[in-house]
Parts: structure tokens; sequence; C-alpha cells
């Protein structure tokens, strides 16, 4: 229990409770199961969106083809679907293959080359989402299989069915972290990776994987959220860019590498997507929920370094030197 | 020690453990490896000695598989084996432990140790099984700590043991520690050396590379000194040769070591860099501390004691959080570099000579005359090379650096070249007081006696020096005075004789008698 | 080796990409012209490409500013919009003079990216997540205060900067801007110290400071004239735009960072080449008119736009890796690493 309350992201669920509360006695709108239903959707969605990102992040490199790659599989699956007639269930497949084969295709790029995933990831995203327009002359798929609506809009009371694949990714992708050999291989590469090169850890194969993973969470969020928009279409990813650091960030992980704290990141999700709703409730323009997640990344990175610099102020003498001079001139 | 060992004779019927013969190796035309061979007894403890571009390295890689050796070979019990990569050199038995220290800070002991071969049961990673796994091999290098601590509550020296921990969980029979003492403590090599001498007798061979012939002395039974790439003592006893023939082989001509002896009677001036009171964010609390014009004051102290953190502290790089400074008389507030280097004239030549002394990928030049571009520029900032020319190139002449050009890039030169060229900056900026840090760390005797002539030479021209050292025989050789420092405060200020035995022992008492009041207090 | 030799290769090495850019330039126009007809060739054609390349030049100049230091400016858009929405207000709603408008808007570009570089600092957040940040809040608050209107600007002046002509009818007077923007870049890096130290601060940042070189200073400076050339970009944008809104600049991050990277400007920082950003910004957009020009459908544009920044990342990684072959073997000595002998 002391070490439930000693993570990062602790503050942030008891303090969204704590407004959630106060609103929903406050508002009418807030507190309907309806309502609470929308922000689970959402929290669906971002989780997914922001487990793709952490887990890129957790190798110390990072994505901005989560949105391209989510844009493509979304064509893929919608096309393959409504004008090949293939069965939903193998347009599925083929939609996650491709993002897997998308991710791969990027982490051997910077694995092999050597390079860092923003720039390779800016080029591969922006192609993805070129090939997405290019294929469907930016005219998006309304023929969408119901078994996604109804997985996407489907709800039980104020339980969202997309819940159940959101929260099954978190404890996998968690576990596989914490348990699994390539997953602590990912996190050594990223916590230090000379240290991990001399354990004979195959850095590329860790590279790759991570790369391939996060295409793999991408098109899981995108065939989740073809269901909630009921379309597929090539726009779908092009404002994810911010969601996908804004979640992994919030939730704690480190910009550095060498942590993955996917339970974080879920309820990371589950913040922005409350302080979305509130805005949306409280009927602010969109343009003003995208300003206030910009300025919540600060506010999160800045609340977490507050708390490690009091954390670490008490034991006072012998502070390690690299933590010294890090700002000003 | 020796007597722990077999004599000679007998050793010398017995196959080598571990062998390198007649190794050539070459970089893209730069020949590292001509010939040079290295040949490992059993149960001993062998010095590799040589200056920087030796060839030490390049050996050390081919031993443990990093690289391919052009011709040569290598010979475990008498018969040839072949490195393919790291993993095959483990594989056999020959592990490397590397001067950076390279842990997973995030990660536990165990899994630092078990690094990339974590315990499974059933596909998954038991840390149960990790914590079993490592506890013995952490308590036979002498870490008693809970094996599921993570690695970053580690100091330098632990992080060593746990390096060489690392090393002999993978039943290594060879280990080869390249330059090992380089950023720890007297104590602490004091510990390291019970330890291998302990897992030599246990039966593993050992090859020891440091700058620092004490250390050598006191550990090894054999030495071998590589020059150029070749083998100019090859295995002998440590016994049979003197400090000077050592050193005559590494550097191939008879260097006078130099001495300041001769300037003990220089008096030193004003004072111009005064600490009253002061704290700073380490930790350091109530230091009083004066430097004055012409003299060299020595701060000496174990790593970890705060030296480093007070000169970081007194140019800028960390805060002060009270008392005063006081430079040439007048209170003076420092709030970075830049501050004390145009309004007080202090520099600060780092002990981190290529992340913080240098600028690796540019020119001599530019290295060089970065402190002295403010001073030189004309309107609106207009500057060229062409300007910076007459305050870059005397240092760097009277310094002697070896270079081809100005403009080649810093990172070309060798590790004793770096550090004069790191050193010529603060003499073109004209610095009136200098705090070396660790001035002579990893780098040859040559360019080591040259640091030691320049620092001379400027407290005779009117700088004040503030050395920060670890080699106490440095800081015993060029200091007039003494401090000790440890856990952060000033324990005693010694004046210095200039005789190494006696100051020695009083330095290693205040360190010893202040760490047993620590733990008196603490008890 | 000779002293002479490798003086030479100092200077060509130092060029490489500029004289690529320009066999890429010369490639591309042959290919187009051949499969497309002289119609690419022609002053309508090339003008409108060199309209559009100064601009993207200017971008790449932004973009470059900071990555010399090391860092990143992802908000080269999020400030285009504020500055878009700031300029149409003040030519279309406050009746403004031109050049008090121009000021105010290059005021503000500099404004906006200090508040960046004072984030940046006082947070010691990375570049990359501030201005990413920003980003939103830029352009999120630029559609939000604007409420998405149109401005028409009837400035002659402006209309005369971005579609009048130069000399010859195939040269749009924006050229002029770029090269001033592009000749000052060069003044900064090879004959200034400012220049100097962001290199500096660039290729090792802890050096620069413990050398005392006032790194906050400079990073701020860097931050200041990235926003100044956004600002310069905005007011290029709307000369040949006119009818603007504050969606302006969501496009602008990738020419912005493909003239940067395809011109030669090291990603790590502390190394910059002028010449470079205008050439890969002539090339990019010359791709771009060409395809076009020979009808691919303006839905398949994104895509070599991914293509070509992905290529220009592979050939520079390539041309590094070739010029510096030893460095990636670990553990050669000190002294053998690099020496060209």
């Amino acid at each position: 229990m002391r070490r439930l309350f000693s993570t990062q992201w602790a503050p942030l669920l008891a303090a969204t409770a704590v407004a959630g509360i106060v609103l929903g006695l406050a508002t009418k709108q807030f507190g309907t199961a309806f309502n609470i239903y929308t922000i689970l959707q959402t929290t669906a969605i971002y989780a997914a969106i922001g487990l793709s990102q952490m887990v890129v992040l957790a190798i110390a490199d990072m994505s901005l083809a989560v949105g391209g790659i989510a844009g493509l599989v979304t064509i893929a699956v919608g096309g393959l679907y409504g004008v090949q007639h293939w069965p939903i269930g193998a347009a599925i497949v083929a939609g996650l293959v491709l993002g897997l084969v998308c991710g791969l295709v990027n982490g051997l790029i910077i694995a092999e080359m050597d390079l860092s995933g923003f720039i390779v990831t800016l080029a591969t995203g922006t192609a993805f989402t070129g090939i997405a327009y290019g294929v469907t002359s930016a005219i998006p798929y309304s023929n969408i299989p119901p078994v996604l609506v109804s997985l996407g809009q489907g709800r039980a009371s104020f339980f969202s069915y997309l819940l159940v694949p959101a929260i099954a990714m978190s404890i996998a992708v968690g576990a596989g972290f914490r348990w699994l050999p390539i997953g602590r291989a990912i996190l050594a590469v990223g916590g230090n990776r000379e240290a991990a090169l001399l354990a004979g850890i195959r850095h590329k194969r860790a590279m790759l994987v991570a790369h391939a993973l996060s295409g793999l969470l991408a098109a899981i969020a995108a065939v989740m959220y073809i269901g909630v928009l009921e379309s597929a279409t090539p726009a779908t990813g092009s404002e994810w860019l911010i969601i996908s650091f804004a979640v992994p960030i919030i939730g704690g992980t480190a910009l550095v590498g060498g942590d993955a704290p996917a339970a974080g990141c879920f309820v990371a999700a589950l913040v922005l997507a409350a302080i979305n709703d509130v805005l949306i409730v409280l009927n602010v323009n969109t343009e003003a929920v995208q300003m206030a997640e910009g300025l919540l990344i600060f506010a999160a990175v800045m609340s977490g370094k507050l708390a490690q610099s009091v954390g670490r102020a008490s034991p006072g003498r012998g502070r390690p030197l690299r933590s010294a001079g890090s700002l000003g001139p | 020690m020796t007597s722990e060992q077999a004599p000679p004779d007998v050793r010398e019927t017995t196959p080598a453990a571990f062998a390198l013969e007649d190794v050539w190796k070459s970089f893209g035309g730069v020949t590292a490896l001509s010939g040079a061979s290295l040949r490992l007894r059993p149960r001993e403890i062998h010095a590799l000695i040589g200056e920087n571009g030796a060839g030490k390295s390049t050996l050390i890689n081919i031993a443990t598989g990093v690289h391919r050796p052009e011709r040569g070979r290598i010979l475990m019990h008498g018969r040839e084996v072949h490195f393919a990569t790291p993993g095959a050199a483990a594989e056999h038995g020959v592990s490397v432990v590397h001067q950076e220290r390279n842990l997973v800070r995030k990660f536990s002991l165990a899994e630092n140790l078990l690094l990339g071969r974590q315990p499974l049961t059933g596909g998954v990673v038991s840390y149960g099984k990790m914590a079993a796994e490592a506890r013995p091999w952490l308590e036979r290098v002498g870490l008693h700590l809970d094996p599921l601590a993570e690695a970053s509550s580690l100091s330098p020296g632990q992080a060593q043991l746990l390096e060489i921990a690392k090393a002999l969980s993978r039943r290594c029979e060879v280990l080869l520690l390249d330059e090992p003492t380089s950023s720890i403590t007297e104590a602490e090599f004091e510990h390291l050396r019970v330890i291998l001498t302990e897992l030599c007798n246990g039966g593993t061979s050992i090859v020891f590379v440091s700058h620092k012939l004490e250390e050598v002395y006191s550990l090894c039974s054999r030495i071998t000194v590589l020059r150029d790439g070749r083998n100019i003592l090859n295995d002998v006893p440590v016994a049979a040769v003197s400090q000077e023939e050592i050193v005559r082989a590494m550097v191939g001509r008879h260097i006078e070591l130099f001495a300041a002896g001769g300037r003990r009677n220089a008096r030193a001036g004003a004072p111009r860099l005064e600490l009253r009171n002061v704290s700073t964010e380490f930790g350091h609390r109530g230091l009083d501390l004066t430097i004055r014009r012409g003299e060299i004051v020595g701060l000496y102290g174990l790593v970890g004691a705060g030296r480093t953190e007070l000169a970081r502290s007194i140019i800028g790089l960390g805060r002060i959080t009270g008392g005063e400074i006081v430079v040439n008389g007048k209170p003076a507030r420092i709030r970075n570099p830049y501050d004390a280097l145009r309004h007080h004239r202090i520099g600060y030549v780092s002990e981190d000579r290529k992340d913080e002394g240098l600028i690796l990928r540019h020119s001599i030049s530019r290295n060089v005359g970065i402190t002295v571009w403010q001073r030189i520029e004309r309107w609106m900032g207009w500057i060229s090379d062409q300007r910076t020319r007459p305050s870059v190139e005397p240092p760097l002449q009277h310094l002697n650096v070896k270079m081809q050009r100005i403009s080649q890039p810093a990172g070309s030169l060798s590790g004793g070249n770096q550090q004069k060229v790191s050193a010529a900056k603060w003499i073109a900026a004209e610095a009136e007081l200098l705090i070396f840090d660790e001035p002579t760390v990893g780098i040859d005797v040559a360019a080591k006696d040259a640091m030691h002539r320049l620092i001379v030479e400027l407290v005779e021209n009117g700088s004040a020096i503030l050395l920060i050292s670890s080699d106490l025989r440095e800081v015993v050789q060029l200091a007039d005075r003494i401090l000790v420092m440890g856990d952060f405060r000033l324990l005693a200020e010694i004046a210095n004789s200039g005789e190494y035995a006696p100051i020695s022992e009083l330095v290693m008492l205040t360190i010893t008698k202040a760490t047993r009041d620590v733990e008196a207090a603490a008890a | 080796m000779g002293v002479a030799p490798a003086r030479l290769r100092d200077v060509l090495g130092s060029q490489t990409s500029a004289l690529g850019l320009v066999l890429l330039i010369a490639l591309t126009w042959t290919g187009f012209t051949s499969i497309g007809g002289s119609g690419f060739l022609g002053s309508f054609n090339l003008y409108s490409i060199v309209q559009l390349a100064a601009r993207d030049a200017v971008l790449g100049m932004a973009q470059a500013m900071l990555i010399v230091v090391a860092r990143m400016n992802l908000a080269v858009g999020g400030i285009g919009a504020v500055c878009t929405s700031l300029l149409g207000y003040l030519l279309v709603v406050a009746g403004t003079p031109l050049w008090l408008a121009v000021v105010l808007v290059c005021v503000v570009g500099v404004l906006a990216a200090l508040l960046m570089g004072f984030t940046e600092l006082t947070t010691g957040l990375s570049s990359f997540i501030v201005t990413l940040a920003f980003l939103s809040v830029y352009g999120g608050g630029a559609v939000l205060a604007t409420g998405g209107r149109q401005f028409q600007i009837t400035s002659p002046e402006l209309q005369a900067l971005g579609n009048g002509t130069l000399f010859s009818p195939a040269i749009c007077p924006l050229v002029a801007v770029a090269v001033v923007c592009g000749v000052l870049c060069w003044l900064l890096y090879f004959r200034n110290s400012l220049g100097w130290k962001m290199l500096a601060v660039g290729a090792n940042e802890r050096a620069a400071r413990a050398s005392g070189v006032h790194v906050a200073g400079v990073v701020l400076a860097a931050y200041a004239l990235s926003g100044l050339l956004c600002g310069v970009a905005t007011i290029m944008n709307a000369s040949y735009e006119l009818n603007v809104n504050a969606g302006f600049g969501a496009d602008w991050l990738l020419p912005s960072f493909i003239a940067a990277v395809l011109g030669g400007v090291a990603l790590t920082g502390g190394e910059i080449s002028v010449a470079g950003i205008l050439l890969a910004a002539l090339f990019y957009d010359s791709l771009q008119s060409g395809l076009t020009i020979i009808n691919v459908p303006s839905y398949w544009i994104e895509l070599p736009q991914g293509l070509v920044l992905l290529a220009a990342v592979l050939l520079d990684q390539a041309r590094r890796r070739r010029a510096r072959p030893l460095e990636r073997s670990r553990g050669t000595e000190p002294g053998t690493a690099a020496v060209p002998s």
C-alpha cells in the first residue's frame, strides 16, 4: 500500500478523483453514467496511444510515427473490410500486422543506421500518412464493421467496452517490462546502452522489438478508434502527436529512458480524458483543449521534478554531482 | 606478497594461463600493435604499463574479443583460441573491467551483476533467484548490501567492486582490469588490493593496467611495458626493475622527474581568493579557505570528500548557499563560470577532459580561443580565426602541444596533448586564479611532467593555484600548503615540507582520525 | 598525408553536402523537364518554385538556429500561427501601417520563442518537450483568439514582395529576403563571436559552460533568432498567400527540418551549412512542383516529403560514417584515433 502511494502518479490520481467528485456534485452533466462512459472511452484510446509511445521512450528513443501508423492501419482495415470484403477478423489481423511491420521498418532503420528516432520517425510518419492519403484520395471509408462499432461505442452503464482491450494492453505491457527478458533488455539499453552492449544484450534487437511493439500498439489504438469514429479516415492519428507524449510523460515516463510505468500511463490517460471532458462540458473550444494538453505536460513534469527535489533534499550532503548544474549558464 | 607465490623456477615450467603472442593490429593505416605479447601465469597479478597510445587498450580489446588481431595468436593453457566476439572471450573465461563503470542505475545490484542472463523460471525473470544467485558474488568482493537495492546508491568505489563481481560471476579465470583505480581513493585501493590478492590466490589470473607505479609495486608480481605497440619490458618480475627503469621503458628516454622543491621559499602575496564560512548546495558547511597570489594550495581527500564539488561551487557550477566569497579583497558573487572568468579571472581545468574540458569535434584553435573571444571581438561581436591567432598560438607553443595544424580537431590529439590544450585556454585567458582538478589523471609521464612544470611556472608568474588531486605524491611535490578534505569539511591544513613520507603519513592520519570520529559519533 | 591535402579535405568536407545538392537540383530539373515537358523550366513554374523555396529556406534557418545549439524547434508552426494571426489582425482589422506591423510581428515572433527559451532554462526540460507543448499552446491559442477568421491582406507593398518580380519574370523578390537572411546567417556563424559560441554550446554544452561561455544567454539568443526568422517566414508566407488565417504554420514543421537536415546541419548540434539550407529548400520545392507538373495527384504529396527527409537523413549518416570510421570501433586509444596520417 505504501508503495502504491509512493509512485509518481498516485497524487495525480487522487487529485483527479477529488476534482471529479467535486465536479460531479457541482454540475449535472459531469456525473452522469453517459458522461463517465465518454471519459472512459477516451481514456481507453489515450492509454493505447500513450503505451505506443511509452515503449519507445523506455529505450530512450521516441516515435513521431504513432499517428502515421494509425492512419495507415485505419484505412487498411477499413479498405480491406469495406472494399475488398475481407472477413472482419482477417482485416483486423492484417491491420495489426501492418502496424507491426511499419514499426519494424522504423526500428530497422534506427538500429541499423544508428540514428535518432526523432528524425527517422518524423520522415517515416509523414510517409505513412502520405500513403494513407494517396491510397484513399483522402476519402474515408464509411462501411464500418458492426463489431468495431459495438466495441467502440458499446457500454454497460458507465463502463466502456474499450476499457477491456486498454486495460489488457496496460497489464500486458507492464508485465512484459517487468518479467520478460526482452522487456528487461529494452530497459537496460534505455538505462545504459553501453552497459547493455558489454553485457552481450543485443541492442539492435531490443530497438527493433521496441519499435515493432510501438507499431503494434498504435495499430490496436487505430482499430479501437475506428468504431468510436464510425469511419475509417486517413486523418486518424494526425492529432495524436501531443497526446502520445503527454500520456506517458504525465504518467511518469522519463524521456531519458530506462523505465516504463504502464499503470502511470493509464492513470495519465484517465486524467487527460477527464480534463478534455470537463472543457467540453464547460463548452470550451477544442483549441482550448489542445492548449490545455500542452500546458499539462509542463505541469506534470514540473510536479514530478518538485516531488523529486523534495525527496532529495532530506539526505542533504553528498548529493551526486550529476544532478548539479543542469540549469543556468 | 611474493611470499604467497611459488618460486619463479617452478613457475617457468607451467604453461601460461593466458598468452597473446606476436600480435599485430592497425586501424585505418595507423599501426596500434606491432608484435606485442602478453604472458600471464596462473595465479599472478600482472601489470600492463604504457603511455597513452602505446597500445594497451588495443591489446586488451584483442584479448577480450572486441578486435581481431591481424597476425599473432591467443593461447589458453597452451592451446590456441579465437575470440570472434566479447561473448566468445567470456565463454573462455576471459573478462574485462573497463574504466567507465557500466551500470544500469535503475536496475538492482543483482540484475546489473546478471545483466543479459537474468535467471528465468518458465521464461520469466525470477527476482528471487536473481538475488540468491548474485549474493555470493557480491559478498566475495566485500559488498555486503541488499542484492535488490538500486545500483544508483553505490559510490564509485563500490561500483568498481560490482564490476569485478560481475566479471567473477562469469566464471572468469583471466580478469583484465583497465585502469580500475583511476577514480578511486587510496583507502578503496587498499580494499581492492586485498580482494584482488584473494582472487589471485583462489585461482584467477589478473592483468592490471594502471598509470600509478606505486600501485604496481604494491600489487603486481610481474610487469610488461608497451611502447609504440611493442614490448619494451617483457614479462619481468616487478621486484627486479626500478621505478626509473619502468618510466624509461615507457617513454623511451630518461626523464628527470620534476620536483618543485626549489621554489619552497617563494613568498605568497596578497589573498587572491578567500572563502569565509561558505556553505554549498552539495553539503559543504562553514568552509574557510584562503589562496594567495603566488602559491599552490593542494586540496587532497578521498573521492566523495567534496573537493570537485567545492571547485565547482567556487566557479559557479554549483550554488553557494551561505557565507562569503572574497576575490582580491572584494566580496564577489559568482553565479556561473562566465562571471568567474569575466569579472574575476578565475579558471577551472576540469577533471573530465572529454566531456567538460574540450569540444573534441572543434578545432584546437576554437578550443583555446573560447575564453578570449569576448575580449578580442570588435563591434557587434565581429571576429575571425585570424584575429584569435595572437592569443591562441603562444600558449600552445609554450606548452609544446604536438599537432599538425591549429585547425585540426582537438579530439585527434593524444590524451596528454588534449590536457595541454585544456590548460592552454586558461593561459590564453590570462586567468589569475586557476583550479586544476586532477590535471594528470590518465595522461602519460611526459605530459604529466609538462603539466607540473606549467603549474609551477604559472605560480611563479603571480597566479594562484588550487590543485585538486588524488595523487598524494603529486600534491606533496607541488603544493605549498595542503588542505585535507573529508566529508565536505576541511579537516586540516598542513604546511608542506616536500618530504613525502612524513607528510603523507600526516595526511592519512588526519583522514583516518576524522573517519573514526564520525564512526564514533554515529555509534 | 601532407598538410595541404588535409586542408583541402577540410574545405571539401564541409561543402560536400552543398555540392551534392547542386547535382541533385540539376538532376531534378533535367528529370522533370524530360518527363513533364518544358513547362517545368518555364518562368511561371520557376517563379512559384523559388517563391516557396525562399520561405522554406528561411524556415530551415529558423530550425537550424536551434539545431546548432543541439536543440530543436517543433513550434515553428505554432509561432507562425501566432504571427500570421497578428499580422492579419494588424493589417486588416487595426489598420496598422505595414512597417509597424512587420516590426511587431517580428518582435512577437522573438518574444514567443524567448518564452520557450526561458521555459526550457527554468524547468530544465528538453527543448523537444518544451517546443512540442508550446506548439499546441500557440497553435490552439491563435485559432482560439481569432475564432478561425480569415484575413484578406490588401497591402500593395506586401503583394509586390510576394507576387512581383525581381530582375527577371522567373524571380520572386522573396529570393532576396532569403538570400539576405542567408548572408546574415553566414556572418553570424563564421564571423561573429555569438555564432561561434552557439556552435560551441551545440557541440559540447558542458565544456562551453566550464570555459566561461554564458550558456543561458547563448541559448536564449538562439531561441530569439529562431523566433525572428519565424516572423520573417510569416511575412514572406503572407506576402504571396494574402488571404491568411491562424491555420497557417500547421505544415511548417516538415519543410523546416527537411531544409535544415538535407542542407547538412548536423542534428547533434555544433555544425552549420548555410548554403546547404538554401539549396535544400530549392531542391525540396523543385521536387514538389515537379510532381505536380507530371500530374501526381495532390493526395500523394506527403509521401515524397517523408521519403526525401528519410533519404536526407540516411545519406547524411552514411557520409558521417565514412568520414569517421575510427570513432566507431570502441576502445581505440586516444592517441591513435582519428589522426589523419
